[in-house]
């Protein structure tokens, strides 16, 4: 049987995370242990890439000028728009 | 005693959450007592109102009078809108599956907003409402603990990405690998399938080749004695993560072009004027059916479909061509036109499916409808299929309580056409045997010839003595 052959993915997987098996609450699917490794290796590029984009967008409104709304939720806010952050 | 259909909807038994039940001919939702927690969340943190209100989820009315028999006592039993008309992923056209696809990501993404997340992310929990995709399946959130991974990633990999890449990188019928697959399609065969050069797009190469890469790597861990890492995983990592199927999602398109039946009215027997006539016949024998449900089998664009539609029957547009149905979803979706486009060989129709036959309908068990409507169609089962007349007709009263079917004669071009590649096996294929095979089977209520051309439409009722007056208008 070949095995994928790359030991790179393997050794930052094991270097980087704790040893458990994964699992969630309440989950019923098998979540495939390979696609939870996959999340796990690629979660902090992904992770970085969201926060290179808020960073982005906060230098963008340096120089358009525009500020983020004032997210204030009152008690009297109506849920069905509230949509918290 | 339960009557017949009543009792657990057979397709809904993998989630101890709850399930589905029939009951005096509505469909029910029982919650566990082991999913109040998350069903509580879902309607508290107003996540289940936000979806409603966007139209992404089917709402719901807690009911007390109502309990899903033999089962422990519910936390809750639901009353979910009724969906009139099941389809399957199989049947569906590339942007229907698409559309889908980027719902059941939205739907994620807005959970995420809540506190929850999507606990699964199979195309089967979507269908098809007034021109858009809807989430069918209330008991599929649960609360969300950044530190783990998307516990419904390889799922959507499987049930949406998968065919997706599939049919606009390699051929749009690879979706008739989900009839196969009916839990989606493995990844290691997607990757096998799809051209090398999408290992270049970076969002296709994680997903889906890296995907069954690490799968194969780490499939069997557990069982092989591997010490097997926790993956750790944060609130960014999953919005990235989301972000990202989307715009894989997103960067794959498929045009219907070229395909056998893209220009069919192109070079049809009908000029402007024939089509206009035929509509307003059609359209006078729907009025006479008065259906509030419709099939229209090998409708190709739809455009006789929206006749039905038209007079207020739930209708199907079924075709058997991916870019004819494609063409209706795009233009149903555009003119928010209340008509649902499915493909389907009808040689080959959607069996039952899944464990026991039982979890995907067949066609015939989503029957039969108020009317069917079977216009230029006959003639390419009875000679470009060889089925007898008498077997067509036996068919299509198991579907429809009414019959709109269209006759083409030998003399038409569209059949010489037909034949003229191959040899005459057909000697029963006259009109007069097309009606007594119908006859056989329904009652023959009107014949209308079509002006200019030498076709003819009949309007049949199953199951309605023979001896009712037929009117005609043939000379």
């Amino acid at each position: 049987m070949p095995k994928a052959s790359s030991p790179i993915p393997v050794v930052l997987a094991t270097s980087m995370l704790a040893l458990a098996v994964p699992g969630t609450a309440l989950a019923y699917l098998d979540p495939g242990t390979g696609s939870m490794i996959l999340q796990g290796l690629v979660g902090a590029l992904l992770a970085a890439g969201v926060a290179l984009g808020l960073f982005w967008e906060r230098v963008k409104r340096l120089f358009t000028g525009h500020r983020p709304e004032e997210e204030q939720p009152t008690a009297t806010a109506d849920k069905t728009d509230a949509e918290p952050r | 005693m339960p009557s017949p259909g009543e009792g657990r909807v057979p397709g809904s038994f993998r989630d101890p959450s709850g399930f589905l039940f029939r009951h005096r001919g509505r469909v029910y939702r029982h919650v566990a007592a082991r999913y109040a927690d998350d069903y509580t969340l879902l309607m508290e943190s107003g996540l289940h109102a936000a979806l409603v209100a966007a139209g992404d989820l089917v709402g719901h009315e807690e009911v007390a009078d109502v309990a899903a028999p033999d089962a422990p006592p519910a936390f809750r039993t639901l009353l979910p809108e009724q969906i009139d008309m099941l389809s399957w992923p199989y049947e569906w056209c590339f942007g229907q599956l698409r559309d889908a696809a980027l719902l059941t990501l939205r739907v994620h993404r807005r959970a995420l907003e809540h506190g929850m997340a999507l606990k699964d992310a199979s195309a089967y929990n979507v269908q098809f409402r007034r021109g858009r995709p809807v989430l069918i399946d209330t008991l599929s959130f649960a609360r969300w603990d950044p530190s783990e991974p998307w516990v419904a990633y390889q799922q959507f990999c499987k049930h949406f990405l998968a065919p997706l890449a599939l049919m606009a990188k390699v051929d749009v019928r690879l979706a008739g690998l989900l009839r196969v697959h009916v839990d989606g399609i493995p990844l290691d065969l997607a990757s096998a399938l799809l051209p090398w050069g999408t290992r270049l797009s970076p969002r296709l190469a994680t997903h889906l080749h890296l995907h069954a890469r690490a799968q194969r790597t780490w499939g069997d861990a557990a069982g092989a004695g591997k010490t097997v890492p926790k993956p750790s995983f944060s609130r960014n990592a999953m919005i990235g993560l989301v972000g990202s199927l989307e715009k894989a999602v997103r960067g794959l398109r498929w045009e219907p072009a070229g395909t056998e039946w893209a220009d069919y009215y192109a070079r049809t027997s009908y000029d402007a004027e024939g089509l206009r006539q035929k509509a307003e016949r059609v359209g006078a024998m729907i009025d006479e059916v008065d259906p509030e449900s419709a099939w229209d089998l090998g409708a190709n664009d739809g455009r006789f479909s929206r006749l039905a539609v038209e007079r207020g029957a739930r209708t199907v547009a079924w075709d058997l061509d991916p870019a004819a149905v494609e063409r209706c979803w795009r233009a149903c979706r555009e003119e928010q036109i209340d008509l649902l486009p499915l493909v389907l060989d009808l040689t080959n129709p959607s069996p039952g499916l899944g464990w026991a036959h039982a979890e995907r309908a067949s066609l015939a068990d989503r029957g039969p409808v108020d009317l069917v409507m079977a216009l230029a169609l006959v003639h390419h089962l009875a000679i470009g299929n060889n089925v007898p007349l008498d077997r067509i007709a036996a068919w299509l009263v198991r579907l429809g309580r009414a019959l709109i079917v269209e006759f083409v004669p030998k003399s038409d071009p569209q059949v010489r056409r037909m034949l003229a590649t191959r040899e005459d096996v057909f000697p029963d294929y006259t009109p007069q045997r097309f009606e007594a095979a119908f006859s056989r089977h329904a009652a023959l209520v009107r014949v209308e010839a079509v002006p200019g051309t030498e076709r003819t439409l009949y309007l049949f009722r199953a199951g309605v003595p023979r001896e009712e007056r037929v009117t005609s208008t043939r000379s």
